[in-house]
């Protein structure tokens, strides 16, 4: 059971999330303007590395945010994401966020 | 009664004996025995047939290591002698603790579960914890990390598989601090739970080490309260392994006597439970384990034989301490073989002189072996760190040529690079030394807690900086192919997989140690091959010429010990499993009898037999009322999504495949959300509540999909549009009152409302007073009857349906489940998505091209371009009226076009599949839906679905087969 | 129920007296197992009890405010919304609870909805107006009544964390979950609740969806059954 970094909850079980995939994949502005190959590729091509990936998740269950994470995916390290926004505040004392 | 048993020593309780049986035969034994101390103390030498062989094996090992006494344990039945207990089918007496009236059988190689058996005695829960420090395993390593880290103010959850903690502490006379170890375990468990944040489980294993440091222990009950357990499933910042090592057997030939023992677990017989597992003992060592063991025993009343020490020199501390007591130690010489007396026990060792320099794999010996007579000899052949947890975890380890086994590679970073710390202590580092454990327990407690910012006051480190000190150098395991039959050297005694096995898997082909393994089947027994797996390496690698440091290990899976499913269940069973979702009315349908059926994780009445009535006539009377007369049903299921702000209107236009932004205030507008590949995803009604307000419905198994797709598109996508969703599923309760006679009702509920077709149009709403509670009221029809849709706040949801059924009483209201609606949803060809659709589908297939819009964009629109969304022979929704009005097709069954032979080749070419099929009131016959390959070009002619052995031929239709006008929906 | 009497006119059916619920028949969605609840409780140093506290009044407050702030302070309804993930805000008679970082929770007794329901009326209008202070700029804001979605759980006494923690997953320490914590998780297999500290006196609140009330009370009652008989006195005493 991984411990997914909520940025607002922390750290939680990963039941809590709904896996979001790879990360920074834009819905293109104007779909009309691709091609089928690229329109197919948006669809459905991902990246799957062996190693560090950001991807995103969903705090399905708590605050139902969607953020960003690093994670490598064989050791599944985890790591915010530097593009996921800072909270309002930190986390409430004892909750551990990862590094 | 107890013939092996020492006058006074050892830690079970002799002033409460306990009476068991063992293969019919009554014992007794003593309060803190185990199955396997008890036996041995009865002088029971043979225990077990061996699993292929059929050899007579006696107990090997003192702990979870022991490969060869397998027992099946009776269940009984809880009764005025005490608890009941609950079957085992398959244990190691050296885990079994001795209960009064224990009945035990001897197990060749493999338990049978026995299918009568409830096997549910004893209470079997789960539990979470959290802490700062997590340390497994509480010998002196153990104890000293849990008290380090304790002394910080850290949580601390300090575990043990025993029934009290010391670890091998328990088993040997060493002394800690010049006092005896017992004394010093005492004193630290004392101080342990006087700490308000440190949790203390014995009798619990660690079964796995998981992502993040999530670590499942089982903690079993005392034997005296009958059995069941708990699983702990510990999330811990850092994690402390003190799970101590397992000795090392030697190979030799006909090395699987009764009466081979391991050295370590002889002494924890004398000390732990006063037990002499033999009379004359015969020592073949390599390492200086085994002489403290060999001195304990000879205090014990244990007559020493001799002490074969395999290594040149025997080292002087320990030549002394033998010449003391008259013990004879004979260096460079190993067991080379035994001989066994009529029951198969062990009668004589043979030893003989070890050949200088012999290395692993080509040692060999100088002379003919000597048979010196004894009961029980005793091997050692080194120690293996207990690293499963550590490996399982991800941490690598490396082979330690001194020590002839794997040791952690980093045993401060534990895991994987970067990953969770977690540590290794003591004797599962490889550290063989007392005080070098202690020392080392010590400082890994209090470094994991400094980590998280805690210090003790005081430092429990000794001053300076600690390190190891550097031991004798040891002899590598000597593999004797040179002497005796290799099939009688016994590598996995539980297996019975011998050196013959592995010459024969290195001898096809195999070299890695993972392929010998599987060859082989060593190390895949109960016992995780801990006696086997170092050796099995060794072997291999000698037969193969190769360096053991090359070979590699195999890799350690969890459970680390095997766990009852009874146990991993927990209380998740029956109506704690799965969560179980009613509606307020939900004791109502009860009531009445209602058949239920499971929407997600919803309970929906499916229908509501009357005394003597089948689902069909059922279903029948239920379609015949909504029909012509008035029926009704809980709708609160559906899922309800409360869409607020200025540009609410425009979000919907981007997730409906149709417009949402001009519709009216007091209106609703069925709509179709597909994903961004042009598929299908959820369907169902918004009203406008506000020009910035709508109230989106989703299918009952998919609100929360819908709102989480909702929150993914404005959170990542389209943050600039001010909208906020809310869930509101469970805020309202729905009753559907349905049929040309609900107006009737209505208007007795709803006297204020005006109902006419004029005032209140087919998809609008109105806010109204029903049976005298605020309610919401829309003119929705999933049936194609004149039907409103009536919502109030959830606490009045069974109020409100009980004033329908009043209000509808004389009107003969019926109430109808999810098998009717289905029906009456299908006679008008509506889909249920996913039940008709299974993310493969377009609108457009489905028939719906009226609900998609060519004027606006919208998630998918971009996909219905795509060659693969545009060829015209995709899977299309039809209309299927079998030939024979009264054969109903089975849902899922495969349609195939007519000639279509399907008992010829394979596969058979399958044109799509039946995905609605029920009998209708209303038409007088069954009737289907389906999705077939070019279905639109097929309408009027026929297909067959195959049924057993028949085919059964039906027409293609249009899929709407009742009142294709639409001329009912009014009244 | 039937407090009320309605004859419809015209109707062409028999006139039948037809039967008219009254608004102060609610039945929340654990009312059928108050007696069940009373019951299982047990009182005393080692005790535990659970309880309904149904009709509570609640309101899924959504706010962000405008001009490029995003601490939710100046919201003009007291006793304000905390800022600090998971944590409440009480005041007299209202609470606050933290659900997202533009989402909260507010919750009244029952008979202050109306009350409340106009506070935020009016609340919300100020801030779409710009009345509220600092929100002159595309401040976004959104209320919507929740009352009956959810009914509310009170587990208290001595044991009520050992209980809770062979259903939650979440760190249940008071290092961890302190007076003013609450937090969105999931109990048993995959139950929603909000959790919700309750300290005066010591115990949880669970706000759990109306639907999953009987299972996660099923869950809750068979966690409690160890420490609800005999002397409390159990295997796992203080742990």
């Amino acid at each position: 059971m991984q411990l997914i970094p909520c940025p607002w909850c922390g750290d939680r079980d990963e039941v809590e999330f709904h896996y979001g995939g790879q990360a920074h994949l834009a819905h293109p502005a104007d779909p009309d303007a691709l091609s089928d190959e690229e329109w197919g590729a948006y669809l459905f091509l991902r990246d799957n590395p062996k190693g560090w990936f950001t991807e995103r998740w969903s705090h399905a269950a708590g605050c139902r945010r969607w953020f960003d994470v690093v994670r490598h995916t064989v050791t599944h390290e985890v790591r915010p994401a530097p593009a996921t926004p800072a909270p309002a505040a930190p986390a409430p004392a004892g909750t551990v966020v990862a590094p | 009664m107890n013939a092996r048993r020492t006058p006074d020593a050892g830690r079970v309780d002799r002033a409460r004996p306990l009476t068991f049986t063992f293969d019919g035969t009554p014992y007794t034994g003593y309060a803190g025995d185990t199955l396997a101390s008890a036996l041995l103390a009865n002088g029971v030498r043979v225990v077990a047939a061996s699993l292929a062989h059929g050899r007579p094996r006696g107990v090997y090992a003192a702990g979870v290591d022991e490969p060869n006494a397998l027992v099946g344990l009776s269940p009984r039945a809880p009764g005025p002698d005490g608890p009941g207990h609950p079957a085992e089918p398959m244990a190691q007496a050296t885990a079994v603790e001795l209960y009064d009236g224990l009945c035990a059988v001897s197990l060749r190689g493999k338990g049978r579960l026995d299918p009568d058996d409830p096997g549910d005695h004893g209470r079997h829960d789960a539990t979470h914890a959290h802490c700062d420090v997590l340390v497994v395993g509480a010998g002196p390593a153990g104890l000293t990390a849990a008290r380090a880290a304790a002394a910080t103010g850290a949580r601390v959850v300090l575990l043990d598989d025993q029934p009290e903690l010391g670890g091998s502490l328990l088993g040997t006379r060493e002394r800690v601090a010049d006092r005896p170890a017992g004394e010093w375990v005492r004193r630290t468990a004392a101080e342990l739970a006087a700490r308000a944040e440190t949790t203390v489980l014995t009798r619990t294993t660690a079964l796995g080490c998981y992502d993040h440091n999530y670590v499942v222990a089982a903690e079993r009950q005392p034997p005296a309260s009958g059995g069941g357990g708990r699983l702990w499933q510990i999330r811990a910042r850092r994690v402390v392994f003190a799970t101590g090592a397992h000795e090392r057997p030697l190979l030799f030939a006909d090395n699987d006597r009764p009466g081979v023992m391991l050295a370590g677990a002889a002494r924890t017989y004398a000390n732990r439970y006063g037990t002499l597992p033999g009379s004359r003992a015969v020592l073949a060592v390599n390492n200086d384990s085994a002489y403290p063991a060999a001195l304990e025993l000879a205090d014990a009343g244990l007559e020493i034989a001799r002490v074969a020490e395999a290594r040149d020199r025997v080292p002087a501390y320990w030549a002394a301490l033998c010449a003391d007591r008259g013990i004879e130690v004979v260096a460079g010489q190993v067991v080379v073989g035994s001989r066994g007396g009529p029951d198969g026990a062990v009668t004589a060792a043979l030893l003989a002189p070890r050949e200088a320099g012999g290395t692993a794999g080509t040692g060999g010996t100088a002379g003919d072996p000597e048979a010196v007579d004894c009961d029980l000899l005793l091997v050692s052949g080194g120690w293996n760190p207990a690293v499963q947890l550590h490996t399982q975890a991800g941490g690598r380890t490396r082979y330690d040529e001194r020590l002839c086994c794997h040791v952690p590679e980093d045993p401060t970073a534990g895991g994987t690079p970067g990953g969770p710390p977690r540590r290794v202590v003591g004797a599962a580092r490889g550290l063989v030394r007392l005080r070098d454990c202690l020392a080392d327990g010590a400082a890994a407690g209090a470094d994991a807690a400094a980590e998280l910012g805690l210090t003790a006051g005081q430092s429990p480190r000794p001053p300076g900086a600690w390190e190891p000190e550097p031991e004798p150098p040891l002899w590598p395991l000597p593999t004797r192919t040179d002497l005796g039959d290799p099939a009688a050297h016994y590598v996995d005694l539980q297996r019975d997989a011998t050196l013959a096995d592995i010459e024969r898997a290195v001898g096809g082909g195999m070299r890695s140690v993972e392929h010998v393994k599987r060859y082989t089947t060593i190390g895949t027994a109960h016992d995780q091959g801990r006696t086997s797996g170092v050796t099995a390496a060794a072997a291999t690698a000698g037969v193969l010429g190769v360096p053991l440091a090359e070979l590699g290990t195999t890799t350690h899976r969890p459970p680390y010990t095997s766990v009852p499913f009874a146990l991993l269940a927990g209380r998740a069973r029956g109506r704690l499993h799965e969560p179980v979702r009613t509606t307020p009315m939900h004791g109502w349908h009860v009531a009445r009898g209602a058949v239920f059926e499971d929407v997600g994780q919803w309970k929906r009445p499916r229908y509501y037999p009357l005394p003597g009535e089948d689902m069909a006539a059922a279903v029948d009377r239920e379609c015949r009322a909504a029909r012509a007369g008035v029926a009704a049903m809980d709708v609160s299921t559906l899922g309800k999504i409360d869409i607020q702000g200025p540009d609410a209107g425009e979000f919907l236009n981007r997730v409906y495949t149709n417009a949402f932004a001009k519709l009216r205030v007091g209106s609703s507008r069925y709509g179709l959300m597909c994903t961004a590949d042009g598929m299908v995803f959820d369907d169902g009604v918004t009203m406008r509540l506000a020009e910035d307000r709508f109230q989106l419905s989703t299918t009952t198994g998919n609100a929360a999909g819908v709102l989480d797709w909702l929150e993914e598109w404005l959170q990542t996508e389209w943050p600039e549009l001010r909208v906020f969703c809310t869930s509101v599923t469970e805020q309202w309760s729905g009753v559907a009152v349905v049929g040309p006679r609900s107006r009737t009702v209505m208007s007795r509920l709803a006297p204020e409302l005006a109902l006419d077709n004029d005032d209140f149009p087919f998809m609008a709403w109105r806010d109204a007073e029903v049976a005298g509670l605020p309610a919401r009221v829309a003119r929705i029809s999933f049936s194609g009857e004149l039907a409103f849709e009536v919502y109030v706040p959830a606490w009045h949801g069974l109020a409100l349906w009980e004033a329908v059924m009043a209000a509808g009483a004389d009107e003969g209201i019926t109430p109808y489940g999810t098998e009717t609606m289905h029906v009456l949803r299908a006679e008008k060809g509506y889909v249920i998505v996913g039940q008709d659709t299974d993310g493969t589908v377009t609108p457009q297939d489905l028939g719906m091209d009226w609900v998609v819009s060519k004027r606006k964009d919208f998630i998918g629109r971009r996909s219905y371009a795509r060659a693969d969304t545009a060829r015209t022979d995709r899977k299309h929704l039809v209309g299927l009226l079998p030939r024979d009005t009264a054969e109903l097709l089975p849902e899922g069954g495969h349609v195939t076009a007519p000639g279509t032979d399907p008992a010829g080749p394979k596969p058979v070419p399958s044109l799509g599949h039946v995905t609605s099929s029920y009998r209708s009131a209303a038409l007088g016959r069954t009737f289907a839906l389906a999705l077939v390959r070019g279905g639109q070009d097929r309408i009027g002619g026929t297909v067959h679905v195959p049924l057993g052995d028949r085919l059964v031929a039906a027409e293609v239709t249009e899929p709407v087969f009742y009142d294709k006008e639409g001329s009912r929906r009014d009244g | 129920m039937a407090d009320t009497v309605t004859t419809l006119p015209g109707a062409s059916a028999p006139a039948a007296p037809v039967p008219t619920a009254s608004t102060d028949a609610r039945s929340s969605p654990l009312l059928h197992r108050a007696e069940e609840l009373a019951r299982a409780g047990r009182p005393g140093p080692y005790g535990v009890e659970l309880r309904e506290v149904p009709f509570l009044t609640q309101f899924n407050v959504r706010y962000r405010p405008g001009g490029g702030r995003s601490a939710p302070d100046g919201f003009p309804l007291t006793p304000g919304l905390p800022g600090t993930p998971n944590t409440v805000r009480r005041g007299d008679d209202r609470t606050a609870l933290w659900l997202g970082p533009d989402e909260w929770l507010v919750v009244a007794p029952p008979d202050a909805h109306a009350a409340t329901e106009d506070a935020l009326r009016a609340a919300a209008e100020a801030v779409r107006t710009g009345a509220a202070e600092g929100d002159a700029g595309g401040a976004r804001v959104a209320y919507t009544d929740v009352s009956a979605h959810s009914t509310a759980l009170r587990l208290g006494g001595a044991r009520a964390r050992d209980v809770l923690r062979k259903v939650c997953a979440i760190d249940l320490h008071p290092r961890a979950f302190g007076a003013d914590a609450c937090a969105q998780t999931l109990l048993a297999r995959g139950a929603r609740v909000l959790l919700v500290a309750d300290p005066e006196p010591d115990g949880f609140l669970l706000f759990v969806r109306a639907s999953f009330a009987d299972y996660v009370t099923d869950w809750l009652l068979d966690s409690m059954a160890e420490y609800a008989v005999g002397d409390g006195q159990c295997t796992n005493d203080g742990r």
